[in-house]
């Protein structure tokens, strides 16, 4: 196997292991699952060119985050109607401390892990007609009042429904973590 | 407005420029960042979390959309790394989405089988690190190696890496026939997306003894575990306790006297379902208890899962 070869699988193993972490930092910055996934491509794309050039990477989710800060504010001043693009400069600043908040993020061992982990458990804890909620507004992208139409709802009930299970998983995420430092 | 609002108005795109302001002003305090973290990773996770049922058309299709995206840019690179389904069975790519969970590198699947395959690599180690510093004994945690390391080294006498430009260089310790390297796996790191897979591991390792007089022995051992990777040390070192393996796999190989080279081993172990750790042991010592106690090399570790869904 190659040089290059070993280096762009270890650039991939390494990309799978912190994927999570950085598929927060850009869907949560872009606000939209299809332009992140685009993003994440993005990225990858050019983080294996990079080193099929040979450039050594020191810190690569700290490389890969920056390369997609820049294709994320790409993205925003793509969209000039956007209220967040009317103050650039509040943005940026916005962004300086997201991008501290995962930084730290990445020190915190199974920092993503152990919240999936309790995520998976809270979720499995839902009732069915929950689960199916969130399914299709997260898995199946149906707009809202596709949804109230699937469901035989109002458009605000489903909206508050919504709101309301994120709310719960949230708690149930923390919860579960507290517990469980509290046992080790 | 509280953090979880102000996030909820950066989130449904309704957030004002004093709004984004206040956010930013907010996380500078620790409890607020971690308020952003959980709430963005579980925006970003759920997709991942829900029945896989209910969304196994999207996440098709969202495969597919990447692939044809990047193929033509990519395809003559990653030739042989990826092709996914009979539909895209030509294009050759990188696959990472947030719908897809994990990236996918492997190969074309024939129209009428059930079974789809992805490799997943978990490390590939050339030790070139002169600088690593590794643990001694049996590792205390995931990642990392830790055993009879003695040193990371280029060419040392006759014995040249078998890869790149360094090798691991492993001493004997008294008392003790052969000299290990070893390190644990987090499996939890690596989660299946859903309970139509199994996995395979896969773990290939080069070995080079002192050309000496005396037959060698080389092994791989692999062992999974279902306790955590920093309560594996505690049942390695008791005789007692090692039947709390879920399951364990080892091959050995002798190398004649006067058989020169570096040799490969290979070997592949199912994972069980229940398993949170595996322990990875390479372990090299002269084959005759009358033998010498020398020095030997290893490099170009590599260890991979091999992720099969099967279909119904």
């Amino acid at each position: 196997m190659s040089t290059e070869s070993h280096a762009i699988q270890q650039a991939a193993a390494d990309f799978i292991r912190d994927r999570h972490l950085l598929g927060a930092f850009v869907t949560g910055l872009l606000r939209d699952v299809h332009a992140a996934e685009d993003v994440l491509q993005e990225v990858w794309v050019l983080l294996a060119a990079e080193l099929e050039k040979g450039t050594g990477i020191e810190n690569q989710v700290a490389w890969c985050r920056g390369v997609a800060r820049n294709l994320i504010r790409r993205h925003w001043e793509k969209r000039q109607t956007a209220k967040v693009v009317a103050d650039s400069e509040t943005l940026e600043t916005f962004m300086d401390r997201v991008e501290q908040c995962f930084a730290w993020a990445d020190t915190q061992e199974h920092f993503a892990t152990a919240r999936l982990a309790a995520l998976d458990e809270c979720v499995a804890s839902l009732p069915d007609r929950s689960r199916r909620l969130l399914s299709l507004k997260y898995t199946q992208r149906a707009a809202m009042d596709r949804i109230a139409e699937e469901t035989g709802q109002s458009f605000e009930a489903v909206k508050k429904a919504l709101i309301r299970l994120r709310a719960a998983l949230l708690e149930c995420v923390r919860r579960k973590l507290s517990q469980e430092e509290w046992n080790t | 407005m509280t953090i979880d609002e102000l996030l909820q108005r950066w989130s449904d795109g309704s957030i004002t420029a004093d709004e984004l302001r206040e956010l930013t002003a907010k996380l500078a305090k620790p409890e607020h960042q971690s308020a952003l973290l959980d709430d963005w990773l579980l925006e970003s996770s759920l997709p991942d979390r829900l029945p896989v049922a209910a969304v196994a058309g999207l996440h098709e299709s969202a495969m597919n959309r990447r692939i044809e995206r990047i193929a033509p840019v990519r395809a003559k690179q990653w030739a042989g790394w990826l092709s996914w389904r009979p539909l895209t069975a030509a294009a050759a790519g990188l696959v990472i989405g947030l719908f897809s969970a994990s990236m996918v590198f492997a190969y074309a699947v024939p129209r009428m089988r059930m079974d789809r395959h992805r490799v997943v690599p978990l490390f590939n180690e050339r030790f070139e690190d002169v600088k690593a510093v590794f643990g001694r004994g049996f590792p205390n945690d995931a990642d990392g190696w830790s055993g009879d390391f003695d040193a990371v080294v280029s060419t040392d006498g006759a014995i040249s890496p078998k890869e790149g430009q360094h090798m691991a260089r492993l001493a004997p310790i008294a008392g003790r026939k052969f000299c290990a390297a070893e390190r644990i796996v987090d499996l939890a790191k690596f989660p299946l997306i859903s309970g139509t897979e199994s996995r395979m591991v896969e773990v290939t390792a080069s070995f080079h003894g002192m050309d000496s007089e005396w037959a060698d022995r080389n092994q791989i051992r692999l062992a999974a575990f279902a306790e955590a990777p920093k309560d594996v040390k505690a049942i390695w070192n008791s005789d007692s306790r090692l039947d709390q393996v879920l399951q364990h796999l080892g091959r050995t190989v002798t190398v004649k006297p006067g058989e020169h080279g570096w040799q490969t081993l290979k070997v592949s172990m199912e994972i069980p379902t229940g398993a949170r750790s595996l322990v990875i042991h390479l372990g090299a010592g002269a084959a005759d208890d009358a033998g010498p106690k020398t020095l030997h090399y290893i490099d170009d570790v590599r260890a991979q899962f091999v992720i099969t869904e099967t279909t119904p």
